[in-house]
């Protein structure tokens, strides 16, 4: 998110570009730091773990901040977002998956995923979701249970004990 | 000739029945997902890169490649019928062939490019059967300087050819690079940039990382703007297959040409598909003698941009193959699917594999038959393909991906990476950043860092090692004059929109 600054920029930086900057340069620097502090560097012919980090970190924020000085590419779409539920859902979505794995085994959890995740989109409605969870998670048991026998339990730690 | 018994070796591998099937699975997903406008071959590959985990690596590869030329087959499908690239290669068939559609040619166009796809499939087949073996052997006298260069070179041809912009593009392959750091180092065996967590302690995993960039960020992409949809199906039902004379005596120079182009430009780092058909458009109409037709339904407009996208993305094998160097994001995710089979990718693969290499490429030949026969006489099905909503395609992507990441390693935690990125990745699309060269650096790190400190420990960390080596010298030259080349116009221009740039 960009703050609006009160004095008028020059027009010919473009805010989405300074933004881009702005977050490239202090990933660099941070990872920089954290490369530098935690890695030993070495010498140039026998060259520590840090080295390469560091160097591609400099790299890096030199590069992200000559982004700020040139102006939005012409072919830059229009900023629009997806609505805040699509996002939360979408994703979410391999975070609930992770979360019931485990401990629900692989048919709650694609069931689960696959019916959340649906209400992402506007035309979604419970019946729908409800099919549509129902019939992929009897697609996928058949596929990656039975057919390609992946080692993942059907039923989880809660239920199996 | 060696060539035959190679052949022979290879034709062993795919006429094996399990065989035979992955690649006919991978030619028919290949085709769906290309016919299917907002999922491509590499969305597709990341997703079911891990599935093929179980699988032989030979029925693996096989799978994996019949996706990618699969999509070019579908993607002309939907660029003739309903006037949107199915898949980003086929963005300028949709110019001529729609209006060849609109014309009532649909059959001719639908055939003559599947017919061109197929001659060009062939034939960038015996490129990569003939050329393999010499450029391996070459590729085994290369020093780890060479290697070092090649993949800069590449590196800076992958963002010179793409579009968008050039800084950017830099910066996203920096990026990758960085990310490829995380996990033990290969050397001394310390933990880089793992945040503490052991989870990290084999670097990002690549399935999640493509997943989360590819998948996630392109659905939420296709959610901003949800409309009832209303394709345009042209027409339900395609007749008029068989192409007449006339038109195969006009096709036949375009495909010849684009054949030759794709095969050509596949080869060349950052090149593959996408590059071949758009040079492929523009030749054709600089040579046609009606150039006014172009944009109209010129069959030549159809023929041999159909035919280049199909060489290009079977020559792209070749340096994947012979040197182990990705020349773009989809051959990055093969060389990740090699290394998760545990088949180190490189020179040596034909002497260590050749079950595996020339299996896949053989796997190429029997893939474009299969393909000609899914898509002409099939061509109804797809259609119907067409009318599936989004919204109940999305979920299903989610929950294909998310097994496919949990199921290489058991791992919940892959899940968390997976989400992570689906925001990063998304977060990019925002300030005009393309995920591809994010991924081919990502791929390339770990290759790239170890040949450098190979070459400099070799030259007792003297950096003018690199200009010593004669294919050194000239690789990284060549690197730096088409950096200049696409970074100075690039300034030049941006000079004259200063003026003009609105936010």
């Amino acid at each position: 998110m960009t703050t609006e600054m009160g004095r008028p920029r020059p027009r010919s930086l473009s805010r989405r570009n300074i933004t881009f900057a702005a977050i490239f340069v202090s990933f660099a620097v941070a990872t920089g730091i954290y490369a530098y502090r935690t890695l030993k560097i070495g010498t140039a012919a026998e060259m520590g773990s840090g080295f390469f980090p560091v160097m591609l970190s400099i790299l890096l924020a030199l590069l992200a901040l000559a982004v700020a000085f040139t102006p939005l590419s012409s072919g830059a779409q229009p900023l629009r977002f997806a609505s805040i539920k699509s996002s939360i859902l979408v994703m979410g979505a391999p975070l609930v998956f992770g979360l019931t794995i485990q401990s629900l085994g692989l048919v709650i959890a694609v069931a689960v995923t696959i019916f959340l995740s649906s209400f992402a989109s506007r035309f979604a409605t419970l019946r729908q979701s409800l099919l549509l969870s129902a019939g992929f998670t009897i697609f996928c048991v058949a596929v990656f249970h039975f057919l390609l026998n992946l080692p993942i339990p059907l039923w989880g730690d809660l239920i199996i004990g | 000739m060696d060539i035959f018994a190679n052949l022979a070796v290879g034709f062993g591998a795919v006429l094996e029945p399990s065989n035979l099937l992955f690649c006919f699975i991978g030619c028919l997903l290949g085709t769906a997902v290309g016919v299917l406008p907002g999922i491509g071959p590499l969305g597709t590959i990341a997703i079911l890169l891990p599935v093929t985990f179980g699988f032989p690596p030979e029925a693996s590869m096989i799978m994996l490649a019949g996706i990618y030329y699969g999509a070019q087959y579908g993607g002309s499908t939907t660029a003739i019928l309903i006037n949107l690239p199915g898949e980003a290669t086929s963005a300028v068939t949709a110019i001529d062939g729609y209006q060849m559609a609109r014309q009532g040619r649909a059959g001719v166009a639908l055939a003559i490019a599947a017919l061109g796809s197929f001659f060009a499939g062939c034939f960038a087949t015996l490129v990569i059967a003939l050329f393999a073996v010499p450029l391996t052997t070459l590729a085994l006298q290369f020093g780890p300087s060479d290697y070092f260069a090649l993949m800069v070179l590449g590196v800076v041809a992958s963002i010179a050819l793409a579009h968008g912009s050039v800084l950017k593009g830099l910066v996203m392959i920096v990026l990758g690079l960085l990310l490829g750091c995380v996990g033990t180092d290969v050397y001394t065996g310390s933990m880089r940039l793992t945040l503490g967590t052991l989870d990290l302690a084999d670097g990002i995993p690549i399935i999640a990382f493509g997943s989360g960039v590819y998948a996630i960020a392109e659905i939420l992409r296709g959610l901003e703007d949800e409309r009832e949809q209303e394709r345009d199906v042209l027409t339900t039902r395609v007749t008029g297959l068989m192409p007449s004379w006339a038109d195969i005596r006009e096709s036949a120079g375009p495909i010849l040409r684009g054949t030759g182009l794709g095969s050509i430009l596949g080869i060349l780092p950052g090149g593959g598909a996408m590059l071949s058909s758009f040079t492929s458009y523009a030749l054709e109409k600089k040579l046609s003698r009606h150039p006014e037709r172009f944009g109209h339904g010129a069959l030549a407009g159809v023929a041999g941009p159909e035919s280049a996208n199909n060489a290009g993305a079977q020559s792209s094998f070749i340096p994947m193959l012979t040197l182990g160097i990705p020349s773009n994001p989809i051959m990055a995710l093969m060389i990740g699917a090699l290394m998760l089979q545990g088949v180190a990718p490189g020179p040596n693969l034909v002497n260590e594999r050749p079950v595996l290499f020339w299996g896949v490429i053989v796997s190429m030949w029997i893939g474009n038959l299969m393909l000609v026969i899914l898509n002409l006489p099939l061509v109804g099905l797809w259609v119907k393909l067409l009318s599936v909503r989004n919204h109940f395609l999305f979920p299903a992507i989610i929950g294909f991906s998310a097994i496919g990441v949990y199921s290489v390693g058991n791992n919940p935690f892959d899940l968390v990476v997976m989400a992570v990125f689906g925001v990063v990745g998304y977060g990019l699309t925002k300030l005009d950043c393309e995920p591809a060269p994010l991924l081919l650096g990502f791929v390339l790190g770990p290759m790239l860092e170890e040949y450098l400190r190979r070459a400099m420990l070799l030259a007792n960390g003297n950096p003018l090692t690199f200009f010593q080596r004669p294919i050194t010298a000239g690789l990284l030259i060549v690197a730096a004059v088409t950096l200049f080349a696409v970074l100075f116009p690039a300034i030049r221009n941006s000079r004259r929109v200063v003026f003009a740039e609105e936010d």
